[in-house]
């Protein structure tokens, strides 16, 4: 009997994608229910369309289904970040996100993260397109409770390394310039980091373990580079979505980190679970 | 119902055909809230260009102004603008109240409208004075620039250090408040240069009234400074912003940008005091919002080439070409117009404003709307169904004005009763009929909970088949 209940826990949320998935649309409920956010049907494009391409690659692939989940996360994080003007614009972004991973692959691995790919095309392509950086608002609770949800998640998939390497290297880089160099106090430093902008993008984006370097030593290179990329962004180019633009341009890097640090492959779920549910 | 309805909407059109979703009756400017200053920022590309209100009403000789800028602005960077420019983007884009008329359903003849075009009370506007400027003494500061525009002297500073800058102030005459020394240092190690303006007296044109001043200058810093303000500044201060694009809306980036509730049905009576019905409901909606939101007030696309409605009513003349180049607005094409209202605190909004063009060409207006009643007798069985139907949305319209600026109901009891007492007995009181105008979007709690349903449906959905797995790599 133990041994069964033990079995049924494990099945239950041993994919940490499950976690995600529970986590950003709490983010999107609180958003709809607390930020005003009422784009519905821009979600529905966003999800719907986002599913139906990965059920068509997955079905021309012979992907197995279980990846719809990936696909959920990369809609419900479209939803929590990508705004345009027509739906055309929510469908095209939801097809280039998820195609991205069929089609612009390396080593048998997608190169881009899904949603970045899709906003980033987007962004530039379409003239349509823009991201709010501001939609979240400055509550400080809120910032607890997002970095609470995601640290669940990242020790699951650990890959907080990633996480923890981007915020430390933006913080103590922002901290410098902010109360050291321009000598500003506590109130403005702390107001840059209340966004959960930044925070979505720090636990959420650049963790993604399929796009990430395989091993730790590479993944905290690559937060740091692309915690100094989004500092510069933000203080020389003036770019009011930094993160952005740094996990672009360091997308090519993780190639190089994964070429240097050689490692294995990430699987959401572990192999011999795997093997156990498909000798079934 | 409806057809009468549907036949006194075409009777508007006809006759007034700019305002076919009805009579804009009252607006709410800028003038009711106190402390209230007046920004136009237009952004084309990486040029900004600024015109700051002006409505100083002490002696000139105390007016200065200090304003952080990006760049040494060149003698054909600056210069000033009529006035009138701010009352016509203000009186255009500010809040508006509209009303409809309800036809008597026992009467077949549609009676003509009248409208009474009523301007709301303005109360005298306060403008916070910058300390005054008596010579030009040099202390570490640079004297980068030095113009005369029209009425006013301007000086452009750098300084290596706020300590240096803060004496040349002070000594110039600048009563810069202590605390400002603190928001000094940040500016000047950004590089931003110092904008300092005087008046001179003799130069004043007539009437003694000054003109705004609008700056332009190429920077990727798209933003207001607005913590020098808040230095000397007692409680909270508004401002309204007007911004010109080519692409969309503008807004803010480290802020909320939050649109004020919109298209609400609120009571007749309020048609008397409009401006303090929206005074009430901003004070609440910024109250709600946390304190530290950029409110939204209106968004247009103001092209002059663009051949839609340019408002809907109308509340002011839409704004012009001559008006729009007056704004800086000078390229030919699309031109979106946002208006932005903040209410700002020390606490609150430690950073400057921040600022995106967006393409966002949605349009809003911050709309509410009123009803006026059919004048009876009821005596018809569409009369005694009309009563009922209005009972209910005299209720409902009470009830909105409570949610939206916190007037209580209970103040005016005949709003509701009045209409009660005319349903005869044996009418069908239950027999509620269609709205002759639907309801706006109100706060929209049917979609908010019908998508959230759908979400969490789908989720649990997600997190409980079994999906098919294959022995094939797994990947994303």
């Amino acid at each position: 009997m133990t041994q069964e209940a033990i079995k049924s826990k494990i099945k239950i949320f041993k994919d940490a994608r499950d976690f995600q998935i529970i986590w950003l649309s709490i983010f999107l409920l609180y958003g709809v229910w607390f930020l005003d956010w009422d784009n519905f049907v821009g979600y529905g494009v966003l999800i719907g369309t986002c599913l139906a391409t990965q059920l068509f690659g997955g079905f021309l692939l012979n992907i197995p289904t279980s990846s719809l989940k990936s696909a959920v996360i990369t809609s419900l994080s479209l939803c929590l970040i990508f705004s345009a003007n027509s739906l055309f614009t929510y469908g095209l972004c939801a097809i280039l996100a998820i195609s991205s991973k069929f089609l612009l692959r390396l080593n048998g691995k997608h190169i881009f993260n899904p949603s970045l790919f899709g906003i980033v095309f987007c962004l530039l392509f379409t003239g349509d397109a823009w991201v709010s950086p501001g939609k979240w608002g400055n509550e400080y609770l809120i910032v607890i409770f997002f970095f609470a949800c995601a640290l669940l998640v990242l020790l699951k998939v650990g890959r907080i390394d990633t996480s923890l390497a981007f915020l430390i290297s933006l913080m103590a880089l922002e901290y410098a310039r902010t109360c050291i160099y321009l000598g500003d106090n506590m109130d403005v430093y702390l107001q840059k980091f209340s966004s959960g902008t930044i925070l979505l993008f720090a636990f959420f984006m650049i963790t993604d373990p399929m796009t990430t370097p395989k091993t730790t030593k590479g993944r905290i290179i690559w937060g740091i580079i692309i915690g100094a990329l989004t500092f510069y962004l933000t203080t020389e180019e003036q770019s009011y979505i930094a993160p952005v633009w740094a996990l672009t341009i360091a997308t090519p890097v993780t190639i190089l980190l994964n070429t240097i640090f050689k490692g294995n492959q990430f699987q959401w779920i572990p192999s011999h679970m795997n093997l156990k549910t498909s000798n079934k | 119902m409806k057809k009468f309805a549907i036949i006194g909407i075409l009777a508007l059109f006809t006759t007034h055909a700019f305002s076919f979703c009805g009579f804009y009756v009252a607006k709410a400017d800028a003038k009711i809230f106190n402390k209230t200053s007046q920004v136009i920022l237009v952004r084309d590309g990486d040029k900004s260009i600024v015109t700051m209100s002006n409505d100083f009403k002490g002696d000139v000789k105390d007016f200065a102004m200090v304003v952080p800028v990006p760049t040494v602005l060149k003698r054909t960077d600056i210069r000033t603008v009529p006035s009138t420019i701010f009352s016509k983007l203000d009186s255009y884009s500010g809040p508006r109240l509209v009303e409809y008329y309800d036809h008597n359903p026992c009467q077949i003849v549609v009676a003509e409208n009248e409208v009474d075009m009523m301007e709301i009370q303005t109360s005298a506007m306060v403008m916070d004075s910058a300390p005054m400027m008596k010579s030009a003494q040099r202390n570490k500061v640079k004297i980068e620039a030095q113009y005369k525009v029209d009425e006013y002297d301007i000086l452009i500073l750098s300084a290596k250090e706020s300590t240096g800058l803060k004496i040349w102030l002070d000594e110039n005459g600048y009563k810069v408040p202590a605390s400002a020394a603190e928001v000094l240092d940040p500016y000047i190690k950004n590089n931003l240069k110092f904008f300092v303006v005087k008046v001179d007296a003799n130069r004043l044109g007539k009437g003694g009234l000054m003109n705004p001043l609008q700056i332009s200058f190429e920077s990727p810093k798209f933003m207001l400074p607005i913590r020098l303000g808040m230095a000397n500044a007692d409680g909270a201060q508004d401002m309204i912003v007007y911004g010109l694009s080519r692409k969309g809306r503008i807004e803010c980036t480290n802020y909320r940008t939050v649109e004020i509730p919109t298209n609400r049905n609120v009571p007749t009576f309020v048609r008397d005091d409009f401006g303090n019905f929206y005074k009430d409901l901003f004070e609440r909606e910024y109250n709600h919002q946390g304190k530290n939101s950029v409110f939204l007030e209106y968004a247009w696309n103001v092209s002059p080439s663009w051949g839609g409605v340019k408002c809907d009513p109308c509340v002011g003349p839409p704004p012009v070409n001559q008006d729009l180049v007056q704004a800086g607005a000078t390229w030919n094409g699309n031109i979106h117009f946002t208006r932005l209202h903040v209410r700002y605190t020390k606490d609150k909004f430690a950073q400057d404003l921040l600022f995106q063009v967006t393409p966002n060409k949605e349009h809003f207006q911050g709309r509410y709307i009123i009803t006026n009643p059919a004048n009876g007798p009821f005596d018809c069985d569409e009369g005694q169904a009309y009563l009922t139907q209005m009972v209910n949305r005299r209720q409902r319209e009470l009830d909105e004005l409570q949610v939206l600026a916190g007037w209580n109901p209970t103040d005016r009891p005949y709003y509701v009763a009045g209409y009660r007492k005319l349903i005869q007995d044996g009418a069908d009181r239950n027999d509620v009929a269609t709205p002759i105008i639907p309801d706006g979007p109100g706060n929209g709690f049917l979609p908010k909970l019908l998508f959230s349903l759908a979400l969490v449906g789908a989720v649990m959905f997600f997190l409980t088949i079994k999906l098919k797995r294959r022995l094939t790599p797994l990947t994303q």
